[in-house]
């Protein structure tokens, strides 16, 4: 992302003009949009003229449109943004009030204004620029019969093709049908890998399995890849690493990120620190239940005490459409970070995101262990994410 | 433009009319007739009729027409009715006194011939007539004749008929000279037009005038017959006969043994000029023999002619059908005479030209409207009964007609059908029913059935163990395990012989680990086995899980060796996951073969050391002492598997290991244990529940749309022919054929390992993890429940909204534990603790549970084994549960 203006007043509000330039760019914006945001942008406009004598003519005009947000649509797998939401700015062809659905697309500058800037906007846009890029890694858990191919950049881990085949299990006497379904079922692999996997881009590729399905496979890939003279794959060779994994499963991506190999390849990759974070506060929870805690109530008690070593937020959380509740964890973040804390915002885009994410979008690491006596009845706020 | 629109813009009168008006109608003078014509028809009418009598069967119109035609002698017209309803043999071969007869009244004499001895050749002129108009829209009757040719089976009655004609050429071609002669084929034409149709009796008579008219015209062709077709008399017959026979393909021997001797007889009893009439009633006679009269059209006119002959012919297809030995030579005949009516109808139509072109009843129609019409006649349809209706009908009509369209292989329709009864599934026949729980409780005492799954730490000897005992129960023969000794020494892996038997695949083998179960099976003397193999390995738990959850009892297997049976026992072995894993699924019985134990010296000691504590361990899984039970042996020697080691095979295991009812004889052997395995009560009378643990399309039965499914049947039964309903989708499909135990079986109960082959139900729709279900109370899918879980030992504590794989019978889904609902104390169901923040290991919770995709479940209370699951966590057991509420 580029930063081409900022203007933020004192009380926090103002406006940032920025061009995306690459997908994960676009995740950044729908992070940093928000319904009653006003954003600004050139778009195609649908008008119908009417003509003193009746005839209608439709067009398509090109025009610069700002919209009060009201809702906004993120699809994960191509990176695309549709914002909705009525006009506000004067425009020959559209009269304010009108409603109007903006497509940010990669390389078109658009202007954000917010009534209030808080801190995880700032830091967004701060990370979104951050020119100092990290590898981008893809992964492939597979067992028998499932393979899931994800691409991993820094925040976002995007499934790209989820592979089922039926592989019919060996059978007294013939092991011929499952020796043709393992076969099937590895073609499908390769070919999944050959199409979604841009050597150019990624650094590592990792191939995670329980069993011998990886070396396996790994071996059935080279064979197929000299064969056929794949050069890419054929001149990519070292960078396939081989992963222990429980599952094929997308879960199964959290024990990739475990892994000592995958570490070493991938150590700074957020979601390699995030997998980290989250390991470690299981292992409080099991050595030390009282300093490790989750779910908003706890988290905040904790915050008032000013216990919290390390807090872990999804960034799920400030995407909420209440200004109440985003404005509670903002709270939350600059109470703790007052007091010092190590702040991760997760993004649930990353497995281990997804993870925390259930573990009610939040949770701490306590620097000493806080007995809450308080009945541990759930808020009401929880049992709201509960129901959805 | 087709030929049938040709037939139907021909314009009748006007082709009347280009004759000339040489042809009088004789219907039409019958239409002209005066009033004192018709009062004198009428007396002479009832004067014939009861000069006939009944017995005839002779129609009014037929009546009428002859009296006309002799202009009311009531003396000549009864005796030529007599004639023609006698014998026709007798008629043939006196042509002379028949055109006395014939041409003495004449009236008006000039319509008639004058002593035109063609007039003689009656039947034969209708036969030539129907010929030729068969022949109208053809280039020449030749052509026709060999078109028809060409239908295989048809051949036969075509040439049967078209030599008949041959025969005829004389008499016929000299009446094609006189202008005359239409009005004799007229008369003659408008007779046979009379005859019944079985389809149309009120339209005959429109459609007399028209075929006279071709009679008329068409003389020319028939030269061209007569010049076609070469040779006369038996031998053509006799060839025909054997062209008919090769037609008939199968039945071929059947027919060269019972047509020539039939037509051989036929031919003497009717010989000379009498041929053709023989032939063509040959041909009647076949048509009878497939449904009494039931070759329409041409064969009634064929058979009205010959009506005389026709019990004679009846009589000796009987005694042929006799001297053939019934059923196959009547198959023969019948199909014959239905390809001979499907011949006729086909000259038929195309020679037709009435309205009836167009929905002419196709050969199919034809034969069955014969069968129906065939054994009681069905009089009203005809408005002649024919004579051959009168006899006996032959008993096996209604079979032979079907055996006819089996054998004529022209016939699309019934293909079609057979086609229909492949593809789509059919509802199960009613009365093939089994009252399969009546059956079960009949058999009980011998349904000894139980499924075995072996677990143990990886490289513990598991599928050596039962490759050996396998072996030692002969179910793998020397040859095979030669073979397999063989193929193993050369890999390096000379002691894994016997676990080849089970471990099938490459992979297995040359990496020598089990990876997925094998499913075998063996019997002991009261008990048979389905053996379920399971890895040990850690990675392959989740299959272990599927072998153990179609499991009833197990053997666990242990390495006793120094070092071995602690790291399996100690730390992350498996030999404590598998033992938790198989009790949790419901596993009860439980051997334990202390394996290896001559790696020690068979030591005392050691074995009972390792009882010990497995003894210990087993307990607080929940298993009873007495159900627990433990042997010593060794897998790769195959001590004490099948039969108790005597001394000098292990002197060192006889000193201590005794039977302790019997301390004379060695201690009991695996087989004997497993011999002594309690069988559980199977819940035959549930709905039916099968999970899929595999899928493959085809089966044993074939049938490219099926799809086999393997597993155990968790209760309920099955037979071929049910219906079932497969859940999730809902699709529904029908039973075709069960395997039990890899032996063919009509139907399965619970606890059955069997694969079953499913039609009706795409390939596409089964996963692992489905549900074959009764169609009437399927399993419910559901994707959130609520469940009691025992938590085993997890890294970390479980919290709400931890995430772990499900597994339940054979799948394995992503899940999250929603909600901690409460914990509570395991023996008292005290709740302990409401909404905790997470659950320790050792405790008992109830949660809420999610599925990433919707799965088959089903109340424990209600499906002990669809209730239960298992939740892991990078690879390790986490917990163990059971099904207590099902949401949406």
């Amino acid at each position: 992302m580029k930063l081409v203006a900022q203007h933020i007043e004192k009380d926090q509000s103002g406006h940032v003009r920025l061009v995306p330039q690459e997908p994960e760019d676009i995740w950044h914006a729908y992070n940093l949009i928000q319904k009653g945001d006003q954003l600004t942008a050139v778009t195609t406009r649908g008008v119908k003229s009417v003509s003193s004598t009746g005839s209608v003519t439709n067009s398509r005009v090109k025009l610069k449109l700002t919209i009060a947000i009201e809702d906004v649509f993120f699809d994960s797998h191509v990176c695309a943004l549709r914002i909705n939401g009525r006009t506000v700015s004067e425009s020959e062809h559209v009269s304010v009030g009108q409603y109007h659905t903006l497509d940010l697309e990669l390389n078109q500058p658009f202007t954000l204004a917010k009534p209030e800037w808080d801190v995880i906007a700032l830091q967004r846009i701060r990370d979104a620029c951050d020119v100092a890029r990290q590898a981008d890694a893809a992964a492939v858990t597979m067992h028998e019969g499932l393979a899931v191919v994800c691409l991993m950049t820094q925040h976002m881990t995007v499934v790209r093709q989820r592979i089922e085949a039926p592989i019919p299990k060996k059978r007294r006497g013939s092991a011929t049908n499952y020796e043709k379904g393992v076969q099937r079922f590895y073609d499908q692999v390769y070919q999944a890998i050959r199409r979604h996997i841009d050597f150019a881009l990624v650094k590592v590729v990792v191939l995670g399995s329980p069993g011998f399905v990886r070396e396996q496979f790994f071996e059935y890939m080279m064979a197929q890849a000299v064969r056929t003279e794949d050069r890419p794959i054929i001149e990519n060779r070292a960078k396939f690493l081989l992963v222990h994994t429980s599952s094929g499963h997308k879960g199964a991506l959290e024990e990739v990120m475990r892994d000592p190999q995958t570490r070493a390849r991938l150590a700074d990759t957020k979601s390699a620190q995030e997998a980290r974070a989250i390991d470690a506060f299981y292992q409080m929870l099991a050595s030390d239940s009282d300093r490790a805690l989750y779910g908003y109530a706890d988290v905040a008690k904790a915050a008032e005490h000013g216990a919290i070593g390390t807090l872990m937020v999804t960034d799920e959380l400030f995407r909420a459409a209440d200004v109440q509740t985003r404005k509670k964890y903002i709270r939350l973040v600059e109470d703790s970070k007052a007091s010092n804390a190590e702040l991760l915002v997760f993004s649930s885009m990353h497995v281990s995101g997804e993870r925390l994410n259930q573990l009610s979008g939040v949770a701490a690491i306590l620097n000493f262990p806080l007995v809450l006596d308080s009945d541990p009845e759930p808020s009401d706020s929880e049992e709201e994410r509960d129901k959805e | 433009m087709s030929r049938h629109r040709a037939i139907r813009n021909l314009d009748i009168n006007d082709e009347f009319y280009d004759e000339g008006d040489g042809g009088g109608d004789v219907y039409d003078e019958m239409q002209d007739m005066t009033e004192e014509e018709a009062l004198k028809m009428q007396a002479a009418l009832s004067e014939v009729r009861a000069a006939l009598g009944d017995h005839t069967g002779i129609g009014d119109v037929e009546m009428r027409e002859t009296l006309w035609y002799y202009y009311f002698d009531s003396a000549a017209a009864v005796a030529w009715l007599r004639s023609m309803a006698g014998a026709a043999c007798a008629e043939a071969s006196d042509d002379a006194a028949l055109v006395g007869r014939r041409h003495r009244p004449g009236p008006p004499p000039a319509t008639r011939p004058a002593a035109d001895p063609g007039g003689a050749a009656g039947p034969r002129a209708t036969l030539a007539g129907l010929r030729a108009a068969g022949a109208q829209q053809s280039p020449g009757l030749g052509g026709a004749l060999q078109s028809l040719g060409t239908r295989g089976a048809a051949a036969g009655g075509v040439s049967v008929v078209g030599r008949a004609l041959s025969a005829l050429r004389a008499p016929v071609v000299q009446p094609a000279g006189a202008p005359a002669s239409g009005a004799l084929g007229g008369s003659l034409l408008s007779r046979m037009a009379a005859l019944p149709r079985p389809q149309d009796a009120p339209t005959a008579a429109p459609a007399a005038p028209v075929a006279r008219n071709f009679a008329g015209r068409q003389v020319p062709s028939l030269r061209d017959l007569a010049a076609a077709a070469p040779g006369a008399g038996p031998e053509p017959q006799r060839r025909a006969a054997v062209l008919g026979a090769d037609a008939l393909g199968p039945a071929r021997a059947a027919t060269l043994y019972a047509q020539p001797s039939s037509l051989a007889r036929f031919i003497l009893q009717a010989p000379g000029p009498a041929a053709a009439a023989a032939a063509a009633a040959a041909a009647a006679a076949a048509a009878a023999a497939a449904g009494g009269g039931g070759g329409t059209g041409a064969t009634a006119a064929a058979a009205a002619v010959v009506a005389g002959l026709r019990r004679e012919i009846a009589a000796l297809l009987e005694a042929c059908r006799r001297t053939c030995g019934g059923p196959e030579a009547m198959a023969m005949a019948a199909g014959r005479g239905g390809a001979l009516a499907n011949a006729n109808g086909e000259y038929k139509s195309a020679g037709r030209v009435d309205r009836f072109a167009f929905d002419t009843p196709s050969p199919d129609d034809k034969i069955l409207a014969a069968q129906s019409a065939a054994p009681g006649a069905a009089p009203s349809k005809q408005s002649k009964p024919l004579p051959a209706a009168k006899e006996p009908a032959p008993p096996p009509t209604s079979e032979l007609g079907r055996l006819s369209l089996a054998t004529d292989g022209s016939d699309a329709d019934a293909d079609a059908d057979a086609d229909a009864a492949v593809d789509s599934p059919r509802p199960p026949k009613p009365g093939r029913r089994i009252d399969v729980v009546a059956e079960y409780s009949k058999t009980q005492g011998d349904r000894n059935q139980l499924n075995l799954v072996v677990v143990g730490h990886v490289d513990a000897g598991k599928s050596t163990l039962m490759g050996h005992l396998l072996y030692a129960l002969g179910q793998v023969s020397d040859r095979t395990l030669k073979r397999f000794e063989r193929d193993a020494e050369k890999i390096g892996k000379a002691s894994f012989a016997f676990a080849w038997v089970l471990d099938q695949t490459d992979q297995e083998r040359s990496r020598g680990v089990t990876m997925d179960v094998a499913t075998s099976s063996f019997a002991t003397p009261s008990r048979r086995f389905t053996l379920l193999d399971a890895p040990g390995h850690r990675d392959f738990v989740p299959n272990m899980i599927s072998g153990a959850s179609r499991a009833d009892v197990a053997v666990l297997v242990v390495d006793a060796s120094t070092g071995e049976f602690e790291s399996g026992f100690d730390g992350n072995g498996q030999t404590r996951e598998h033992a938790v894993l198989v009790r949790s699924l419901g596993v009860h019985q439980l051997v334990v073969a202390v394996n290896k134990l001559d790696m020690v010296a068979w030591s005392q000691p050691r074995y009972d050391e390792i009882v010990a504590r497995l003894a210990a361990f087993l307990a607080s899984c929940g298993f009873r002492d007495a159900d627990v039970r433990y042997v010593p042996v060794s897998g790769l020697r195959g001590t004490n598997l099948a039969r108790r080691a005597p001394a000098d095979e292990a002197e060192a295991l006889a000193r201590w290991y005794r039977d302790p009812a019997d301390p004379a004889r060695p201690g009991p052997c695996l087989a004997d244990l497993l011999d002594t395995f309690a069988v559980p009560e199977r819940p035959v009378s549930r709905p039916l529940r099968l999970a899929v643990a595999d899928y493959f399309k085809g089966g044993a039965v074939g049938g490219a749309n099926s799809v086999s499914v393997s597993g155990r049947i968790a209760q309920g039964h099955v037979q071929v022919g049910d219906q079932v309903v497969l859940v999730p989708g809902g699709e529904r499909g029908v039973v075709k054929a069960i395997d039990v135990d890899f032996a063919s079986a009509d139907w399965a109960v619970a606890g059955d390992s069997v694969v079953v082959m499913v039609q009706g139900i795409d390939i596409q729709q089964f996963t692992v993890g489905s549900v074959v279900c009764a169609p009437d109370c399927p399993i419910a899918v559901t994707a959130s429940f609520e469940a009691k879980l025992a938590v085993f030992d997890p890294p970390v504590p479980i919290t709400n909204g931890a995430s772990a794989l499900l597994h339940t019978q054979s799948l394995n889904v992503p899940a999250v534990i929603r909600r901690i609902v409460e914990t509570f104390d395991q023996r008292s169901g005290e709740v302990l603790k409401r909404r905790p923040r997470h659950i320790h290991k050792g405790a008992t919770a109830r949660v809420e549970i999610t599925t990433e995709v919707p799965v088959c479940l089903e109340l424990f209370q209600d499906a002990k084994e669809l209730g239960r699951i298992m939740l892991r966590k990078d690879g390790e057991t986490i917990a163990a549960g059971i099904v207590t509420a099902i949401r949406d």
